[in-house]
């Protein structure tokens, strides 16, 4: 190929791609046929409400509703009482009985006007009031109920012409559970620490408390503390700060740490299993340990357990005789092979 | 002639090309055109409730929301679609279909999931039953292998392998269990719990139907509820 033609077919190269950039550039505008949405995606703050009531009186506070989709939703609004879970670890079982005449004084109210169902616009967020009605009423024991707002599906986008067939609609809902509880006098809550235990004997870090709370009162409690660990010494050596629990009326509660958050990394099963305990993430560990609990009940009421732990890391130690043993014996022979 | 062969040939494609069009499901009256892989991520464009309420104090009460010491967010929750279409039915072929519940702003106390029916598939006076599983002993407290294509029923599966809080009943992707009875005497124990704090938490379930030759042909539906509730 002569020169010139070799510019001819250079230059002829970089106009098509000069070229194609252009017309990548005015390419016609990308259309979008409209997005059905076919799911829900709703959102509410806060996602608990307590309530200390201490006299006969009306109660009025404010909730938030949020659609997140870019479709409207219907949402139909219900009260469902509630009791804790005998799992201990905060989840609600709602009761059996529905029919509680306490929920006939609760109210939604959407601008100051009392509703059982809301249109939300795609997007919109709406300020909602929930109303107790304790006028003529003194509060003897607490009442947990949660706010459901549940949605009704629609089946306009399947095909009816399918004669033998099956579908099933799904209503979305999202909750708040909401705690009414009488505002006491300054008298000590009865709650004890039912149990607050470790492995007795542990080879190495992290090291996992078990703390159960029960509460005997008829009104619910708020937890909070640390554990403190010491060493031989009476030194502290570590922390573990504990996570602000509700211990709701006659039940149980197992105290978890704040640091369990972090646990569903970590690269343990076991660890990322352990639920509704605390967990000290030290992880080389050496002699007998004490383990101090201090919790505040109400942040006034102090109550504190002891615990003791000794850690040895035995497989270290026999991995490491082991290999002595190993070198001693290799180093005999061999002496008394040379001599 | 070669090369501006190549570029007018190029450059009519571009030119002449039609425009991208992009959907993820159609649908009229008539039909319905369904991206089963439809993306559940929460959206992440839409501004999470921009205000917030500030809990009220009154005469007699005060009102405090969420943990004391603790960050409180907008807890959200959301489906993957709002219906579960097993399209047309034929005796001894199981028809599975599959959907995701999404947790958002999971709390640090964790957040669960209750879910329950209102009746079982029903077409006027016919009924496709819940599952009992192989077994016969699944029920809407335990789980069981159902995998025999003469087992007939409804049930569904809570996909353990890539969930942590899905009931341990759930060992293998073959363990279903029928919906509890929104009016039966079982309450309404959770389908899913988890005590920890998360951005975001996906759960995938997959829903089952089994009909048998005796069967008689309808459209048969229910309605499946699902509630978000954070932990205390």
């Amino acid at each position: 190929m002569t020169p010139s033609r070799l510019k001819r077919q250079v230059f002829l190269a970089f106009a098509l791609f000069s070229l194609l950039s252009f017309f990548a550039f005015l390419s016609p505008a990308k259309t979008y046929a409209q997005i059905s949405f076919l799911g829900t995606d709703l959102a509410v703050f806060p996602p608990v409400i307590t309530i200390h009531a201490s006299s006969q009186t009306t109660i009025d506070t404010p909730l938030t509703i949020q659609n997140l989709t870019q479709v409207p939703i219907t949402l139909s609004v219900k009260f469902l009482p509630f009791i804790p879970s005998n799992q201990e670890n905060g989840s609600i079982i709602i009761q059996k009985d529905q029919n509680v005449p306490f929920l006939s004084r609760l109210h939604i109210l959407s601008e100051a006007i009392a509703i059982e169902r809301i249109t939300l616009a795609p997007k919109q967020q709406r300020q909602l009031h929930l109303t107790i009605d304790l006028a003529n009423e003194d509060l003897i024991s607490d009442e947990y109920f949660i706010i459901v707002f549940l949605s009704n599906s629609s089946t306009s986008s399947l095909p009816k012409d399918i004669p033998f067939r099956a579908y099933a609609k799904i209503a979305s809902g999202i909750a708040i559970p909401v705690l009414l509880t009488k505002k006491t006098e300054d008298t000590s809550p009865k709650i004890l620490v039912d149990t607050f235990s470790t492995d007795p004997f542990v080879q190495k870090g992290p090291v996992l408390f078990t703390i159960k709370t029960m509460n005997q009162d008829a009104h619910l409690v708020t937890v909070s503390g640390e554990i403190t660990i010491r060493n031989l010494f009476g030194q502290i050596i570590g922390q573990v700060d504990l996570m602000p629990t509700l211990v709701l009326a006659h039940s149980s509660r197992l105290i978890p740490s704040i640091n369990e958050a972090n646990l569903a990394d970590a690269s343990s099963q076991s660890l990322r299993n352990f639920g509704g305990g605390a967990v000290w993430t030290e992880s080389f560990l050496l002699g007998p340990y004490n383990a101090s609990l201090n919790l505040l009940v109400d942040n006034k009421y102090p109550i504190q357990k002891s615990v003791y732990f000794f850690s040895f890391p035995l497989d270290l130690f026999l991995g490491l005789a082991a290999g002595i043993f190993i070198v001693v014996l290799l180093s005999k022979r061999i002496q008394t092979q040379m001599s | 002639m070669k090369l501006p062969a190549l570029l007018f040939s190029l450059v009519s494609l571009l030119v002449f090309s039609p425009p991208f069009a992009y959907s993820l499901s159609m649908s009229n009256d008539n039909y319905v055109i369904q991206n089963t892989n439809l993306s559940t991520n929460i959206d992440q464009s839409v501004p999470l409730m921009t205000t917030f309420p500030k809990p009220s104090t009154g005469q007699g009460f005060t009102v405090t929301y969420g943990l004391e010491g603790t960050a409180v967010r907008p807890f959200e929750f959301a489906l993957s679609q709002q219906n579960i279409d097993f399209g047309l039915l034929s005796p001894t072929n199981p028809i599975i279909r599959d959907s995701t519940l999404t947790l958002g702003n999971i709390p640090p106390t964790g957040a669960s999931i209750i879910t329950f029916e209102d009746h079982p598939l029903t077409s006027g006076p016919d009924v496709i039953a819940d599952t009992s599983c192989d077994s016969g002993l699944c029920n809407e407290l335990n789980a069981n292998i159902w995998t025999n294509l003469l087992t007939y029923g409804f049930g569904y599966h809570c996909d353990l392998s890539d969930t942590q809080g899905c009931s341990d009943q759930f060992n293998s992707s073959s363990d279903f269990q029928p919906f509890p009875l929104q009016t039966s005497g079982i309450v309404f124990t959770p389908l899913f719990v988890t005590t920890i704090s998360k951005p975001k938490q996906d759960i995938h379930m997959l829903y089952k139907v089994n009909v048998d030759r005796t069967q008689k042909p309808g459209i048969y539906s229910n309605t499946l509820s699902y509630i978000a509730i954070p932990n205390l």
